[in-house]
């Protein structure tokens, strides 16, 4: 037992004069040794010690970097891949506001100069009333260009690209029918192309008419406010007008109390469809059945993000 | 006392003393790995605002101002006036079964814009009825459906030429987004009443020709 103790305490002692030792000779290295200030330096982040900081520095980077987010998205690839350009900054300011009002009113202008004179699309006891209803929107569309140049924006002049590409172009293939191409099937001609023209006017009025009222918030001055909705109620006016041509005095001016049990193959057009004005989707269903007897619905949506007609786009017209 | 030193004095400090030297390199490790880690993060943040342009918009305010308020209340006084135009020209009993439900419709949809600008208004919506409108067009709206259909045309182009001037006064979005989500249904109301009445002309179905009531007025 007293051996064990001392055997302790003999180790405990070496322990305690290694430790002043190893002490002594740091005090000694650190003031009395004749080295440089550049060898001690280089004594106290030695090589070895500089690769263990260094080792344990790349292992901790790398810890956090696997727990840590992945932003940069990037994904391997193989070969050359063409440099890309990413797309501007989208601002939605009264500019861009207005140049998309102008937009959908050449849009309109485009669908009207198409139906205009064709007696296969419209009936021609409608062609005045037609064209009385795309000079508006020949004006409609002056006064948004005249305004987006007042506030130093550039007028836009064109349809829309966006509610070209998936609204008009479809709407009208569905009516009068496209042979299939590599990327897409034919197209049936509808069975009724004046019932879905009136039907397709109408969605294209409305829309118009929800557009210009959903832009009142949007718009930072009041008199462009003042405007936008003027041109809206005209807009209105003439989807009250089609919709009497659509459903007919007395059952077109307003919905009935009591809904129909069926509904209806084609959304009802009323003059006073509900007791606002919404800024819903409006629904147009037009185009051949297909082989379940069910026609293309499209909806038509006030012009958004995707939409917009900002300002770094270019005209296509 | 150097029998037990290595070459390089100093470099035995190192090894001699693992327990407080390797903690020590072990922390500033962690830290020099730390810091190492977060600098790209960091210097991708930092960069992120500088090449962009702050793009300075101004606002518009969300609820009603002052000024707002006191339009906005003569608009509830113009629609308590057509609520009250449309009692009488149900009451009259002179409207077939088309025009009393178009008339009832609208009529409905003055009421819910009233309530809705009561909403918007709270404690400070009038609540009154504008009785210079009410009196103008009474007898009309007494009358037989010919006048009644011809009165409310001219009513509610009226609304539209009257709430079209507020939303070109109208400072706050709010009450400028309901404004115009009446007026649209004002419109539609004014063409259903020119075709009752048997109006053909485009300009008078398409145009507002009324003109506006100012404010203060009644």
């Amino acid at each position: 037992m007293n051996d064990d103790v001392r055997r302790t305490l003999r180790h405990m002692g070496a322990t305690a004069d290694a430790d002043h030792r190893a002490m002594a000779t740091a005090m000694q290295a650190m003031f009395e040794s004749s080295t440089t200030a550049q060898q001690r330096r280089h004594a106290l982040l030695g090589r070895r010690s500089f690769l263990q900081i260094g080792g344990f520095s790349v292992a901790t980077a790398a810890v956090l970097a696997a727990c840590g987010g992945n932003d940069g998205g990037g994904l391997a690839r193989v070969g050359n891949a063409p440099t890309t350009v990413p797309l501007p900054d989208p601002i939605i300011n009264d500019g861009v506001l207005l140049r998309t009002a102008s937009s959908l009113e050449h849009s309109a202008i485009a669908v009207y100069d198409l139906v205009i004179g064709n007696a296969d699309l419209l009936d021609p006891s409608l062609d005045d009333v037609a064209k009385r209803f795309r000079d508006d929107h020949a004006g409609h569309a002056a006064l948004f260009e005249k305004l987006t140049a007042q506030i130093g924006a550039e007028p836009w002049t064109c349809s829309n690209p966006r509610i070209d590409e998936f609204v008009v172009g479809p709407v009208l293939k569905a009516i009068t029918g496209a042979p299939a191409t590599e990327d897409a099937a034919a197209v049936t001609a509808t069975d009724d192309a004046k019932r879905d023209v009136l039907h397709f006017a109408h969605g294209l009025e409305s829309l118009a008419g929800a557009t210009y009222q959903a832009l009142v918030p949007l718009l930072s001055e009041p008199s462009m406010r003042k405007e936008s909705i003027t041109i809206g109620t005209h807009e209105v006016r003439h989807a009250a007008l089609l919709a009497l041509v659509i459903t007919g005095r007395p059952d077109g001016y307003v919905p009935p109390v009591e809904a129909p049990v069926d509904p209806p193959e084609f959304p009802i057009a009323y003059v006073i469809p509900s007791a606002f004005g919404s800024l819903g989707a409006q629904q147009v269903v037009l185009g051949a059945p297909n082989e379940s007897g069910v026609r293309t619905t499209f909806s038509l949506d006030t012009p958004s993000l995707n939409s917009f007609v900002y300002d770094y786009m270019t005209p296509n017209c | 006392m150097h029998t037990d030193l290595p070459e390089t004095p100093v470099a035995v400090v190192a090894e001699e003393q693992p327990s407080t030297g390797l903690r020590r390199r072990l922390i500033g490790a962690g830290l020099i790995g730390l810091a190492g880690s977060l600098v790209p993060r960091l210097a991708t943040r930092a960069g992120a605002s500088p090449d962009t342009p702050a793009t300075t918009t101004t606002a518009p305010p969300k609820r009603p101002t002052t000024d707002d308020v006191s339009l906005l209340g003569f608009a509830q006084s113009v629609e308590l006036a057509a609520v009250e135009l449309y009692q009488m020209a149900v009451a009259a009993q002179s409207l077939g079964d088309a025009a009393l439900a178009v008339v009832t419709s609208v009529q409905q949809a003055h009421v819910a814009y009233a309530q809705s600008l009561n909403a918007l208004l709270g404690r400070q919506a009038p609540g009154t009825v504008l009785t210079d409108v009410v009196d103008q067009f009474a007898a009309d709206f007494s009358g037989d459906e010919a006048s009644i259909l011809s009165a409310a045309f001219v009513l509610e182009d009226t609304a539209v030429a009257t709430h079209s001037e507020l939303i070109g006064q109208l400072t706050g979005v709010d009450g400028a987004q309901l404004i115009a989500s009446m007026l649209i249904a004002e419109a539609r109301h004014s063409a259903a009443f020119a075709d009752l009445a048997g109006e053909t002309d485009l300009d008078t179905l398409i145009f507002t020709s009324a003109q506006a009531l100012e404010p203060g007025e009644g």
